[in-house]
């Protein structure tokens, strides 16, 4: 994709393991995440959510190891745009690997975690910018990063567009987020009917004691539609290397049942795709 | 977080994605196109354009 970026090799998950953040820090996440297991989604064991929270990092290696299997080589001396940034736990390790990261979210709390663990790490930017009104002029970045944020978003289509805008010619854009036909919830961690509509998700949530509200701030996915607004704003949807196995979700009974309806309707969980421009 | 040069050379208006310059006391960003300032809190630049302030 770029000059910049070397040949991929090895797994960043075994080579760069996080380390612990300073009190300050740690602090501000468990509070930052208190409010929303425990509160917003009342999810019965918020604690162990929280602690892996501090150490989100690692999941994050995970992640960063997966983006660089998509596209083929390692970030190091990509400039990268991770759009929805939340505390910034991939933004760190995408730095630690040697991008130039930068982390954009509306949220003033998870950025000034960001600006805490930049601190920390001697370097870093995180900014409070609208996925749909970009402060960043076109082509600015080699990569732009979205995991689970477009659900999110205000307006789907045009956070798209504008993360194409700010990707250069021959750059790329990886977008993860849950599939709409998918049989689990995965903010509230509830087993979820597919496509589920919103009066039956409130009536549901409130039946396994949830607060409904936050239901109504997601916006379901389905990947022809993504795929078609990525190709609407110039890029082209890229092949992806196979993801491995399926991970299980919840401990739920009815587990063989949604793992044969994913097998035969050859549906994933989440929607993921690597786009080129 | 520091404003660093490489920074200021990618940022630009939210709005109209016109150029931004740094105020001279580095406390926010001016778009003269749309009279708005950006500012900075606490280290962050806070580029939302519903909270931009109306020059």
């Amino acid at each position: 994709m770029s000059a910049g970026g070397p040949a991929l090799e090895g797994t960043r998950a075994a080579a760069g393991s996080p380390r612990a953040w300073p009190e300050r820090v740690c602090r501000r996440l468990s509070e930052y995440y208190t409010r929303y297991y425990r509160d917003t989604l009342r999810i019965p064991d918020w604690p162990a959510l929280v602690e892996a929270r501090l150490a989100e990092e690692t999941h994050e290696a995970m992640r960063l190891d997966r983006l660089e299997a998509a596209l083929g080589l390692a970030v190091t001396g990509l400039s990268v745009l991770n759009v929805g940034c939340g505390t910034g736990g991939f933004t760190v390790m995408a730095r630690r690997a040697g991008a130039a990261a930068v982390g954009v979210d509306t949220e003033p709390e998870a950025v000034e975690i960001c600006r805490l663990k930049a601190e920390a790490e001697g370097g870093g930017v995180a900014i409070l910018a609208a996925a749909e009104h970009l402060p960043f002029s076109a082509e600015a970045f080699d990569l732009v990063y979205c995991f689970s944020t477009l659900e999110h978003v205000a307006d789907v289509a045009a956070t798209v567009r504008e993360m194409v805008r700010v990707v250069r010619p021959g750059g790329a854009l990886y977008l993860h987020a849950p599939n709409a036909l998918g049989c689990y919830e995965g903010h509230y961690k509830l087993f979820w009917l597919p496509r589920m509509p919103r009066a039956l998700a409130r009536w549901y949530l409130r039946l396994r004691g949830r607060p409904p509200g936050f239901v109504d701030t997601l916006t379901p996915l389905l990947r022809g539609r993504l795929e078609r607004l990525l190709r609407d704003a110039g890029a082209r949807i890229a092949p992806l290397p196979a993801a491995g196995t399926l991970p299980r979700e919840s401990g739920s009974p009815l587990w063989p049942v949604i793992r044969a309806y994913y097998r035969l309707f050859r549906i994933s969980p989440h929607i993921e795709i690597l786009a080129r421009k | 977080m520091a404003i660093d040069k490489e920074l200021l050379e990618i940022l630009c208006c939210p709005q109209c994605k016109g150029d931004i310059r740094l105020t001279e006391n580095e406390d926010g960003f001016i778009c003269e196109a749309c009279k708005l300032k950006y500012p900075i809190k606490d280290g962050i630049p806070v580029m939302l354009i519903d909270q931009a302030e109306k020059l």
